[in-house]
């Protein structure tokens, strides 16, 4: 079955009593037995839902992994894999990961003991040298968010191998539909759902793909341990926006690299960011692991940073990710002058 | 992240980051190239 075809069939079809071809929403928190021994695959929605069942078998399709579990945010499928680690163990990420990733590692999980090195991950010398014995994780955050940059999957999961950890990839900016990070060697891949899988702005969400059993039978225990799974309702929306994920995504990067070539000419533009223009230093890395360039960009205006707030409704800072386009200053200043989170 | 570890990303003060959504291409373009004409 190709891509757009799983998008559209896998985790329909779910209704034996009225034979819905759309599975429907099941809002109970309880299931009850057929008997003290046996129910129907469900007894309480905390630890399994059959619409957000629903949603981990499309989405485990999509990505080509053993399983997945569907959490309420993109940072709870983060909090989800941060407990396969515990105190003492260390991680290495890239210097340039989503802010909501960097202060949940920096100022939560560094908090209960877990250590991490933030280095240039397209610098493959910066990563073999950040390594130490208690390595268990390598991540990756491809293309990285705001600056675009990539990082060489496969290279890393070869590092990752020979020294004995495991590889996480958050794939939330390009979605399985253009990069399946499976495919070079990646052990779990997280995603944000809020952005390119639900697609239409009206849910927030997030999932954790295991590519072999193992690992997903952990991932397993500890979401329903820790309670992170994403309720019925968000679940079906979620499942609804992934129906036109390949159309949706051809749609967005179409006019990505439009944007980016007309930024790129423009006067009053400094710098563009955007892997489909071949002036982008892995414009060929991106090609080889990625099916298409994706949605994301970023330029530097020239001038101040009051040029660079100047926007078309005369306020400062636009924003987030979906079906809609949005523009933000990335380097935001708060009311008290400590940097502030761009959380989208 | 702090104002140290941005710049020591590569983060600039002047860097927009554009989520490019499925609108009709030509109104996005006319649109962004308006803002950044008046920057």
């Amino acid at each position: 079955m190709q891509f757009e075809t799983k998008c559209v069939h896998v985790g329909v079809d779910k209704d034996s009593n009225y034979n819905s071809c759309i599975t429907p929403i099941y809002p109970t928190s309880t299931f009850r037995w057929i008997d003290v021994q046996t129910n129907k695959g469900f007894d309480y929605t905390r630890s399994g839902n059959p619409t957000r069942r629903a949603l981990e078998e499309s989405i485990a399709a999509l990505e080509g992994g053993a399983d997945c579990r569907a959490t309420c945010t993109g940072m709870s499928a983060i909090t989800c894999v941060m407990h396969l680690f515990k105190p003492g163990d260390h991680i290495i990420a890239g210097n340039d990961i989503y802010g909501g990733s960097y202060r949940i590692f920096t100022n939560v999980f560094s908090h209960l003991g877990i250590k991490f090195s933030l280095v240039n991950m397209r610098d493959l010398d910066a990563v073999r040298k950040a390594l130490t014995p208690e390595t268990k994780c390598l991540w990756i955050e491809t293309p990285s968010n705001p600056l675009l940059n990539i990082v060489d999957i496969a290279a890393i999961t070869q590092i990752a191998r020979e020294s004995g950890a495991i590889t996480i990839a958050d794939n939330t900016f390009l979605s399985p539909y253009l990069q399946r990070p499976f495919e070079f060697g990646v052990d779990i891949v997280v995603h944000s759902t809020t952005k390119y899988l639900n697609g239409h702005s009206d849910v927030v969400g997030g999932a954790v793909v295991s590519r072999e059993s193992a690992l997903a039978e952990r991932v397993g225990y500890l979401h329903n341990a820790l309670g992170l799974g994403c309720s019925p309702f968000d679940a079906w929306l979620v499942l609804r926006g992934i129906k036109t994920l390949g159309p949706r995504m051809e749609a967005h990067q179409r006019s990505a690299m439009a944007l980016a070539k007309m930024l790129s000419e423009h006067p009053k533009v400094e710098r563009v960011y955007y892997p489909g223009l071949t002036t982008h230093p892995q414009h060929e890395l991106a090609k080889r692991q990625q099916k298409g360039f994706g949605a994301m960009l970023s330029f530097d205006v020239k001038g101040s940073r009051a040029q660079a707030e100047k926007n078309p409704d005369g306020n400062s800072v636009f924003s987030a990710c979906g079906i809609a386009w949005r523009c933000r200053i990335v380097n935001g200043i708060s009311r008290n002058n400590e940097p502030r989170l761009n959380d989208c | 992240m702090t104002a140290d570890a941005r710049r020591e990303a590569g983060i600039s003060e002047r860097t927009i980051r554009v989520s490019v959504g499925i609108e009709n291409p030509d109104d996005l373009i006319s649109d962004l190239k308006a803002a950044v004409d008046a920057a």
